[in-house]
């Protein structure tokens, strides 16, 4: 089971999901726990209420998958962590207050699901670009990588599809540059295009972009 | 230190604060106003990174300023941790510090409801000034989010969990809610609790893509939805800055009836009045998307819906019921009562603007003009700032027993209300002229429109200095022998 062996799933969305599922336990857990007290302020319980939270959106960060992809064991202890820090959630805010942990513990839980649908997630104009696009040519590996990027950094002038829009139409670039040379005019741009390298892509990115818009047709 | 003096020292503190950085702020808003009359000329680059720091600089100080207040009050009612209050006050503070930081000498221009991919793409400033402006934002939410656990469990405790603190028998159980342990809760309780749990669900689309953003910040290879982003963002944002409206109606509730020698009561129609608010607030920000042809349509309905429904609440409620509160009493016209009368009407007009350009049809027509920021100037300057202003010179007067003269009272009135009108028909009338907003050059007739607005402003900065100086002078006069 990804979620408790650790073995990551394709889909960083899903995965989320399966977070979230993780951090619903925790959360029944820590209410569960929760054993009634005065209803005098804790300031200490009100901090990590408020912090965990934070702390495990940031710990969803995808990037951090590539470093546990090699580590399975790593990634179930992040999992356990997601577990645990839900938990802090929701007992800490019962132990600010009673049922502060049950507000608490929403805005934790609606954070993980929401962060599904769109966290590290590719963005839905990717999806409807593959599906729209006509039938062509095998596309090359690094040009798929190249297509998510397009879709987040380049549509917005050139079209879904690179058909132009603000920007000119990139259909048949090949035709009018070479790869080198789309790398070269991506890095070093001649206004109103922006400049997108070194940030935010970097050389990969650059080539994975060229790829792609080498791809048009 | 006793209790009371412990929290007017927290209360006085986000007030001072929250004015002080709101001075700041109209200032800067003169230079941009100026800059669009074309009197003076900058480069657009400095333009945008002045409008970034006013926006988000006078979010947050009209935020901090109604916080305090709010605060005050509430501890009167059940008395709260005062260094979890001082904790939120430092949190905001260092985080305003950090946006400052990153606009000077960073030169961030991305506006605070920046739509990913900016900052990031495109950038004309440094990424290090990036990261301050993110981290800066996430102290302020932290701070928020902080302070409003706080007031949540405030009125939990005080009231007898959620189904008291929302006034639940009051509404369905006459009988039980009169016989009840727990008291019954006053207004001012209502606007805590909507404050609180609006709050928090602000915080939480606040809280994911300001952690998203700083992710990508640190690791550009990590995706975001940029129509996810847009969603959070404006759930965030404009959920936060309707709200600063709510926590200052608090000073109205139990200011006002002061001046009228009468009591605002907690009423089953006033309960459901603050349910509808609670449900409104949370859904109306959908209406910042209607021209993205992207967004699911049902949440385009609810926007629509949701920003007409919220109108009703506080135009029967409160606006209307604040009419009725001073009429035919014997009602005091002091600097405090007329501000606070003032913030109502500028909060009835204002909500006018909002709800003409929150239908969709004439969205088509307003998206993105100066009528957008004709109505939220609208609100937050004639009604936040007047029900700020009013709970200030409320407890001046109170603690001195002292009364600003007419005179006095006609100079701020002319340079507030006055100048602040023409400021703000400035906005009206461009927007309706499809000026659009968020331009250092605006196209014809914007100069001119932004030149007489801009002698608006100057009044309206010459009306506040006036009223500055007028605390001043009654915060230095000695304590009455009756204040409290």
């Amino acid at each position: 089971m990804p979620v408790i062996t650790g073995e990551r799933e394709p889909d960083i969305g899903k995965h989320h999901l399966d977070h979230a599922v993780l951090m619903l336990l925790g959360i029944i857990a820590g209410l569960a726990l929760y054993a009634p007290r005065n209803d005098r302020e804790s300031a200490p319980w009100l901090w990590v209420a408020v912090l965990s939270p934070i702390l495990a959106m940031l710990l969803m960060a995808p990037s951090l998958y590539a470093a546990t992809d090699a580590l399975p064991w790593l990634h179930s202890l992040m999992h356990v962590t997601f577990a645990l820090l839900a938990l802090l959630t929701a007992y800490g805010g019962q132990s600010y207050i009673r049922g502060v942990g049950w507000a608490t513990s929403a805005l934790l839980q609606t954070m993980a699901i929401v962060a599904a649908f769109g966290y590290g997630v590719a963005p839905a104009a990717a999806g409807i670009a593959s599906a729209q696009a006509p039938a062509s040519a095998p596309i090359p590996g690094k040009a798929v990588h190249g297509r998510q990027l397009f879709a987040q950094n380049c549509a917005v002038c050139h079209g879904q599809h690179g058909e132009g829009g603000v920007g000119p139409s990139l259909k048949n670039e090949q035709a009018r540059k070479d790869f080198a040379e789309v790398q070269a005019w991506i890095k070093k741009p001649a206004p109103p295009m922006p400049t997108l390298y070194p940030a935010p892509l970097n050389a990969k990115d650059v080539a994975d972009v060229a790829a792609y818009v080498e791809s048009l047709k | 230190m006793s209790d009371s003096t412990g929290a007017r020292a927290v209360m006085w503190a986000y007030l001072t604060t929250g004015v002080a950085i709101f001075g700041l702020m109209a200032l800067i808003g003169l230079a941009l106003r100026v800059e669009q009359a074309q009197w003076v000329a900058y480069d657009p680059g400095t333009f945008y990174a002045l409008m970034t720091l006013h926006g988000s600089g006078m979010v947050v100080a009209l935020a901090l300023s109604a916080m305090g207040g709010l605060w005050f009050i509430m501890n009167r009612e059940r008395g709260m941790d005062r260094t979890i209050a001082w904790s939120a006050y430092a949190a905001i503070v260092v985080g305003v510090l950090c946006v400052i930081l990153s606009i000077f000498p960073g030169r961030f221009a991305a506006a605070w409801t920046f739509l990913y991919p900016l900052p990031f793409t495109g950038a004309t400033w440094p990424s290090w000034a990036t990261g301050a402006f993110l981290f800066g934002v996430a102290l302020v939410m932290l701070g928020w989010t902080v302070y409003c656990v706080q007031l949540l469990g405030c009125v939990l405790a005080k009231y007898g969990g959620l189904r008291g603190a929302v006034g639940w028998d009051l509404v369905f159980h006459p009988g039980r809610a009169s016989t009840s342990s727990a008291p019954e809760p006053p207004p001012q309780a209502f606007a805590a609790l909507v404050t609180a749990v609006d709050g928090l669900f602000a915080a939480t689309g606040g809280m994911l893509v300001g952690v998203a953003l700083i992710v990508h910040w640190i690791d550009p290879s990590v995706a975001i939805d940029p129509l996810w982003a847009k969603n959070l963002t404006y759930q965030f944002g404009h959920t936060f800055a309707n709200l600063t409206i709510y926590m200052a109606i608090a000073f109205v509730y139990v200011a006002l009836p002061r001046y009228a020698n009468r009591k605002w009561h907690t009423s089953p129609v006033l309960a459901i009045a603050w349910w509808g608010t609670l449900l409104f607030v949370a859904t109306a920000y959908f209406h910042h998307l209607y021209m993205d042809f992207v967004q699911p349509r049902g949440f385009q309905y609810l926007g629509q819906v949701a920003s007409y429904l919220a109108a009703f609440p506080p135009a029967v409620v409160t606006i209307f019921g604040g009419a009725l509160l001073i009429y035919r009493s014997k009602m005091r016209w002091t600097m405090g009562s007329m501000f606070l009368y003032a913030g109502l009407v500028g909060w009835l007009i204002g909500g006018i603007g909002a709800l003409i350009d929150a239908t969709v049809p004439i969205n088509f027509s307003l998206h993105n003009t100066l009528w957008v920021p004709a109505h939220f100037h609208t609100y937050l300057l004639e009604g936040v700032t007047l029900f700020v202003l009013g709970w200030i010179f409320a407890n001046l007067e109170a603690r001195s027993g002292l009364v600003s003269s007419l005179l006095t009272r006609w100079i701020v009135g002319l340079g507030i209300f006055g100048g602040g009108a023409l400021l703000l028909l400035g906005w009206y009338v461009a927007g309706a002229e499809s000026v659009p907003r968020r331009y250092a050059v605006q196209p014809v007739p914007g100069p001119a429109i932004a030149a007489w607005a801009s002698i608006g402003a100057m009044l309206l900065i010459a009306g506040l200095v006036f009223c500055l100086a007028e605390a001043v002078r009654l915060a230095r006069a000695p304590k009455a022998l009756t204040a409290s």
